[in-house]
């Protein structure tokens, strides 16, 4: 992932991606945190405000898209590995799982 | 030497009361007939707390088409109730003391605390329960862990000492070490603000939804474990605690739902987050 992210104007082509910077006013405060998902209603929201460029995240290549997936796998398995055999927990674990990879490209 | 629950107690006592303005919101929780009016003069008597509000309001998960300026137009645009847990959210979050110990990370405690909020809120509007108040009582289910760290820092250094010997969770270890929990001294100080029973009992059982099971204690139950599993900050946890089945099945939500509750939570976290930054 590129930590500051690529530069776009903010129009159509920018909903569903995913901010790799914090989006400020003009007063410097956050709008917008670096990692959200801009969604056509948020995309709309931000324009009323002036806002007319964000930074978004790159798609990965292939190698580094498939090390995400492996680090949010890894990631959850920690924090669920007290789980044993709670079978509720172990499904949260697997819900919660499968709603990250779908996230990831 | 270790406290007991009277000296926590009695320590807690000299935490600075809520403001009339503050308490005077709270109590509405229980009064449905409240007037509109009442609230935005109530709020516009303090404005610190208006401008927070206000900033939360114009944060762009509103997605509201123009900017929120007063506490009477955001009302209107976001409603009666969500500005009333909003503005108690951003007065709490102000009132007590930062931590005494280098080793409880407040802001991660904050959003934790915000993100068990956020999930009660989705959680209460996937079954037709009151959103505002379970987004109150899922901010403050773990306020206990703020008053110990903050008057008590060398007893949370113990604790955190406990939890990484044996593995164990914090509300083990405070038990371990304590006797009690930080779930009992939360209820203590909701009880010494005044806060409505069914959030003060939802603190209090947190961690037990069984011992006197109601729907607003099943939320935050259920929301605190989520909140672990999505690793929204952190309440002293570095694992999922358990899910008591009976609460789960309670809230009656389905396995196919959560996937809709998860990213719901997830965007209405990043404008929460907002009350807790700077």
């Amino acid at each position: 992932m590129n930590g500051k992210g690529k530069g776009l104007a903010l129009d159509e082509r920018v909903v569903g991606c995913r901010l790799a910077q914090d989006v400020r006013d003009a007063a410097g405060r956050v709008l917008l945190a670096a990692g959200t998902e801009l969604t056509a209603a948020v995309v709309a929201s931000l324009r009323q405000r002036g806002v007319t460029g964000v930074h978004v995240e790159q798609a990965l290549d292939a190698a580094a898209a498939a090390a995400q997936r492996q680090a949010t796998t890894r990631r959850l398995a920690h924090l669920f590995r007290a789980a044993g055999g709670d079978e509720l927990l172990n499904r949260l674990h697997q819900e919660v799982l499968a709603y990250r990879l779908e996230k990831l490209p | 030497m270790t406290p007991t629950q009277e000296q926590v107690l009695a320590r807690i006592g000299q935490i600075p009361s809520l403001s009339v303005v503050v308490q005077e919101v709270l109590a509405s929780f229980d009064n449905e007939k409240l007037e509109t009016a009442y609230l935005v003069s109530k709020l516009n008597q303090d404005q610190a707390l208006a401008a927070r509000v206000l900033r939360v309001a114009n944060s762009p998960f509103y997605g509201l088409n123009s900017s929120v300026a007063t506490v009477s137009e955001a009302v209107v645009v976001l409603g009666f109730h969500a500005v009333r847990s909003l503005a108690l959210a951003a007065s709490i979050v102000k009132l007590l003391p930062d931590s005494g110990t280098q080793r409880f990370d407040q802001l991660a405690f904050w959003r934790h605390a915000v993100g068990t909020g956020v999930c009660a809120r989705v959680l209460a509007g996937r079954i037709g329960l009151d959103q505002e108040a379970a987004f109150t009582a899922g901010l403050l289910h773990d306020i206990g862990k703020l008053a110990l760290s903050a008057y008590f820092p060398d007893v949370v250094d113990a604790i955190l000492a406990r939890r990484d010997g044996s593995g164990s969770l914090m509300v083990e270890a405070e038990r371990s070490c304590l006797g009690f929990d930080h779930a009992a001294v939360g209820h203590d100080l909701a009880q010494l603000w005044h806060f409505p029973e069914a959030i003060r009992l939802a603190i209090r059982d947190h961690h037990a939804p069984e011992r006197a099971p109601a729907p607003l204690t099943d939320i935050v139950h259920v929301a605190n474990t989520l909140c672990y599993a999505l690793d929204i900050g952190s309440g002293g946890n570095d694992r999922v605690p358990p899910l008591a089945a009976p609460a789960w099945a309670r809230l009656g939500i389905a396995w196919e739902e959560l996937g809709g509750c998860l990213r719901d939570i997830e965007n209405l976290d990043a404008g929460m987050n907002l009350l807790i930054t700077d």
